[in-house]
């Protein structure tokens, strides 16, 4: 195999390997701390995977930044644990073993034989300088040095080394690398340099605005980059100005390239991401690219798609705070201004001092922001942060983008059309790297051919605007009727007209003994064939209600009963039979080499043979909408969109009588929320029940049966969709932090009660 | 996501001690280790540890499991050979047995004194009193970073452990081979977020301006009053009068606490 050429890391790409390292060494020692020791200090630290980094990974700096971080994970348990006799020279050992051990494995990281002698290598090299520390107190040391080492290089080198590194390598090959900006070993040179493709493409596929105008705060300049290991560039000429005082859209289908470009303009690609750039990048006068990273951080602010993961600091006011104080600020005023910008997107004042992993992954992405927006950047890049974030949240966040427009330029990438007809003045849209068109915002949103080649459905304002015979292409309610006002009824939550499958009775929880209560009193059920969507703000309690129904956590008090069984007296295997549950975030549960293994674990699990399991996961599989050709892929290389649907199938898999879909519409692309509808359709159709858990009431408005509004781990209230997300309900949406969905929106401004969109197109007037 | 932390947060005296007197004596413990005479030194230390872990009012749960675990190591240094020898009815105190429980007092008195430290001291103060105590910045700020990583992978971690009971996945120590199976099908999504989270955080502290070489203003304020003077006096005292009397420049205080390999000792 050939070994791929490594490239120089930067500073903060180091200093990512070194922690990446060290967390997932310290990490997986936890489990294994509990295993008892052999006496003397003979243990099963687990070297399967900093082993499987430097083999997998190019040698060189790399090795370096694992060893070290090796090193510096042992010191962190040394930290937590106690500082043990022979640490200090096994500091210096594990840098030794370890680099050493990726100039060995490294080269050939598929070669069984030399992964497991590396492995032994590795060990016995580490555990010899680290048992001589035995030696500093005298003689007696000599059997306890000779039986720790050779212990250790049996348990860390054949046990906790070798034999799981002849599983993990060939598991892991290829699926990672890509996320540090390395090509896996092995992938061929690609065929055609960039400027090769730029040039071949010039006179057929240039897209991108014209000449950038004078004064642009931000420009880029026919910008073409492509990451490490492909042969597609993610941006292929792209070219657009940005004003302060601007906000422009970014839509596009999943590889479109639109995180690509937020990350090329905070200069974090190919800085850190590695790959090859031609073009011409500007923000506020520097070349992001190019400058000093401190140069970049007073001018851009980023926002990731993850945004939780931009959490650096322990609690959330000095992950503000210590923006402005690297700014330069005085401590004083940098955590009164921390505070201010915390209450001003609507964290309570409560959570500012919490540990910031305690706070819902909402109330996380409100901090992430508060602390990009605190310095008060000239660029503001918003990677679908809106679409994460509740009605009150986004209100919020628009106030305070009209609050500093003056002086700033935002960028704002978002997978829904009416969200960013509300927020933004210009639209680019993009398609597999290159800019299709750009344009002010209703025009290019109510295009109408362009957005069906994007694979993005019109807005219902557009579609609703040619309906009526406006001349806008879009509607604009503030000009229509206001909303259809009707006396506020009485709204109670109704009961399911079928036997429920899921019965929840007066069911509280708390995380801790001095927590307020996540949850109190929730009583409500879900039929067979029914839809049920549970609607609040984050911080409400949805998720703690998912987990608890899937048998993850324990109801404090109340009782739950599925099926008419009382879940107490469940074991979780059973449970996992009558409910599945889908989470937010599919990559927690993504573990198989492909999606068809991924969807039969479940099955395995239960007792199924391998290869019926691989048969009912393929049946699975058509049922969810997935594409046949994805089967035997990996699932880690699929779109976002893709990896929810296989998530949601492996929770399908055991054709579960009830299925829980933790805010299934985030991060889906049109494509995605297209598919993830008519799934919902078939399983009405086939009498699953189901429930969903979402901060938007956009699918619940397309597609639930009842609505229950959750305010505070309270029921507010619940009834029909009709009742709930029709304008009569409008009054205790906006109380559970909820907006009305795009269909009750539109009828509200045409003086209608319809709740449907199609039969709201059909006649307008009269619905 | 509740993730245990080895913060308590506690108020108490050793928690309102200057952050660089506290990793110094640290420090201390550690070169006492080695210069340390014999096992009663050590078991000074470890009586020291007690002591210490009362005034920071240490994680007493987190104490307990941690010395549980070094039951192994002090049945094998220790109570081993302490029987052999009595069943022959040797009941001299000699080189084996004080090698035996020196280390294994050693080991005792790191995790008490190490862990009522560090327990009383954030994440910003321990990269203070690092780089106050001399260590290079790069390093403590590298040491804050992966302290913050660890604890926000650790949620991770928890979060996919439930994602994989979801799939029927369950770690049970009890059936060993099943256990690294599964431990082993953990580490794909344990991978793929840290090295997301990793990364992403990485950038996040870049484009936020901070700089490992350079910290324009201290994150903490540090306040080294008359108590942290007579601390880290005593640290010093301490850890320079064993060193002399291992080097046999200084007498012991008692014959008992004479270096091992003297005639007192």
């Amino acid at each position: 195999m050939a070994t791929t050429r490594s490239r120089s890391l930067s500073g903060s790409g180091f200093l990512a390997l070194v922690g990446i390292s060290a967390v997932l060494f310290f990490l997986s020692l936890l489990p294994t701390e509990l295993i008892p020791e052999i006496p003397v200090d003979i243990d099963f630290k687990p070297y399967f995977l900093p082993l499987t980094l430097v083999a997998l990974l190019p040698v060189g700096q790399p090795t370096l930044a694992i060893a070290l971080g090796v090193a510096l994970g042992e010191g962190l348990r040394d930290l937590m644990e106690g500082y043990e006799v022979d640490d200090p020279i096994g500091f210096v050992a594990y840098i030794v073993g370890f680099t050493i051990a990726g100039y060995v494995i490294g080269v050939r990281p598929l070669n069984r034989v030399v992964l497991f002698a590396g492995a032994v290598a590795c060990a016995a090299v580490q555990g010899a300088m680290e048992a001589s520390s035995f030696l500093i107190f005298g003689e007696e040391g000599l059997g306890v040095a000779a039986m720790t080492a050779l212990g250790n290089t049996l348990t860390h080198g054949v046990v906790m080394g070798g034999i799981p590194l002849l599983f993990l390598v060939p598991a892991l090959h290829g699926r990672f690398e890509r996320h540090l900006g390395f090509a896996p070993k092995g992938t061929p040179e690609p065929r055609r340099s960039l400027e090769q493709i730029a040039v071949a493409t010039a006179h057929r596929e240039r897209g991108g605005a014209a000449a950038p105008a004078p004064g642009a705060l931000a420009t880029v300049e026919d910008l073409w980059l492509r990451y490490p290991g492909t042969e597609s560039p993610a941006l292929r000429g792209v070219s657009l100005a940005l004003r302060a005082g601007e906000i422009l859209g970014v839509l596009g289908p999943a590889g479109a390239g639109k995180t690509t470009l937020c990350l090329a303009l905070a200069g974090v690609a190919p800085r850190d991401t590695g790959g090859e750039v031609i073009g011409r990048l500007r923000v506020d006068g520097s070349d992001p690219g190019a400058a000093a990273p401190s140069d970049i951080a007073g001018k851009v602010g980023l926002v990731g798609e993850d945004a939780t993961a931009q959490i650096t600091q322990v609690r959330p006011l000095e992950e503000v705070a210590h923006a402005l104080m690297n700014r330069g600020r005085a401590r004083e005023v940098a955590y009164r201004t921390a505070h201010r910008m915390l209450e001003l997107l609507g964290l309570p004042v409560d959570l500012h001092g919490r540990r910031s992993w305690e706070l819902s992954e909402g109330e996380q992405r409100l901090v992430v922001l508060a602390a990009a927006l605190a310095p008060g950047p000239r660029l503001l890049l918003l990677d679908g942060v809106v679409d994460g974030l509740d009605a009150p949240g986004r209100e919020r966040l628009r106030q305070v983008l009209e609050e500093g427009r003056e002086g700033r330029a935002v960028l704002l990438v978002e997978n829904d059309p009416e969200l960013l007809l509300d927020l933004v003045d210009r639209v680019l849209v993009m398609q597999e790297g290159a800019v299709l068109r750009e344009g002010p915002t209703a025009e290019v949103l109510s295009d109408a051919a362009l957005l069906e080649q994007i694979d993005f459905a019109l807005p219902l304002r557009a579609k609703v605007a040619r309906a009526v015979g406006a001349s806008a292409p879009v509607l604009d309610y503030d000009a229509l009727h206001p909303a259809a006002t009707h006396a506020h009824r009485a709204l109670h939550q109704t009961a399911p007209t079928g036997v429920p499958v899921l019965d929840i009775r007066t069911l509280s929880y708390s995380y801790g003994e001095d927590e307020r209560p996540a949850l109190e009193h929730v009583s409500l059920s879900v039929a067979a064939g029914e839809i049920l969507a549970v609607l609040g703000s984050h911080g409400a309690g949805k998720s703690t209600l998912g987990r608890i129904v899937a048998g993850l956590l324990a109801p404090s008090t109340g009782e739950i009963l599925l099926d008419g069984r009382r879940t107490a007296d469940m074991r979780l295997s059973d449970r996992l039979g009558t409910v599945g549950l889908a989470l937010t975030n599919p990559d927690q549960s993504i573990s198989e080499r492909t999606v068809r293994e991924e969807i039969a674990l479940p099955l395995r699990r239960a007792g199924e043979t391998r290869e019926a399991a691989l048969e009912h996961a393929a049946a699975v599989a058509q049922r969810v909408g997935l594409d046949v050709a994805v089967l035997d892929g990996d699932p880690a290389a699929l779109s976002i969109a893709e990896r929810k649907l296989v998530a949601i199938a492996a929770a399908l898999a055991r054709t579960p009588r009830m299925l829980v879909l933790d805010e299934p519409m985030t991060m889906l692309d049109g494509s995605g929320r297209r598919r993830l509808l008519t799934l919902l359709r078939r399983l009405m159709a086939e009498g699953t029940a189901v429930l969903i858990l979402d901060h938007q009431s956009t699918l619940a408005g397309d597609i639930a049966d009842r609505v229950v509004l959750l305010r505070a781990g309270h029921i507010l209230a619940g009834g029909s969709r009709f009742d709930m997300l029709g304008a009569p309900g409008w009054s205790q949406l906006a109380e559970a932090g909820v907006a009305p969905p795009p269909a009750a929106r539109a009828a509200g401004a045409l003086g209608s009660n319809c709740l449907d969109a199609n039969e709201l197109l059909a006649a307008p007037g009269r619905a | 996501m509740r993730v245990p932390v080895i913060q308590t947060g506690r108020d108490s005296f050793i928690r309102r001690r200057d952050p660089r007197v506290k990793v110094a004596l640290f420090v201390l413990l550690i070169i006492f280790i080695y210069v340390a005479p014999n096992w009663v030194w050590m078991a000074g230390m470890a009586a020291t540890g007690v002591v210490l872990a009362m005034l920071a009012r240490a994680p007493l749960c987190w104490l307990v499991v941690l010395l549980a675990l070094q039951i192994p190591n002090i049945l094998g240094l220790v109570a081993i050979p302490a029987a052999g020898q009595l069943m022959e009815g040797d009941l001299a105190l000699d080189g084996r047995l004080q090698f035996g429980l020196k280390l294994a007092l050693a080991w005792v008195a790191s995790i008490l004194i190490g862990v009522s430290l560090v327990s009383s001291m954030e994440i910003d103060e321990l990269v203070e009193g690092m780089a106050g105590v001399g260590v290079p910045r790069p390093v403590a700020s590298a040491v804050g970073y992966v302290f913050l990583l660890a604890y926000l992978g650790f949620g991770d971690m928890l979060r996919i452990g439930e994602a994989m009971r979801l799939k029927g996945i369950e770690l049970d120590w009890r059936q060993p081979l099943r256990f690294m199976a599964d431990l082993i099908r953990l580490m794909p999504p344990l991978v793929f977020t840290i090295m997301r989270r990793g990364a992403a955080m990485s950038a996040a502290l870049s484009l936020r301006g901070y700089s490992a070489t350079r910290a324009p203003l201290r994150r903490v304020p540090l306040k080294f009053d008359s108590a942290d003077a007579v601390a880290l006096a005593c640290g010093l005292l301490v850890v320079g009068y064993a060193g002399g009397v291992q080097a046999g420049v200084a007498p012991p205080p008692v014959p008992a606490m004479a270096a091992s390999g003297t005639p007192d000792g």
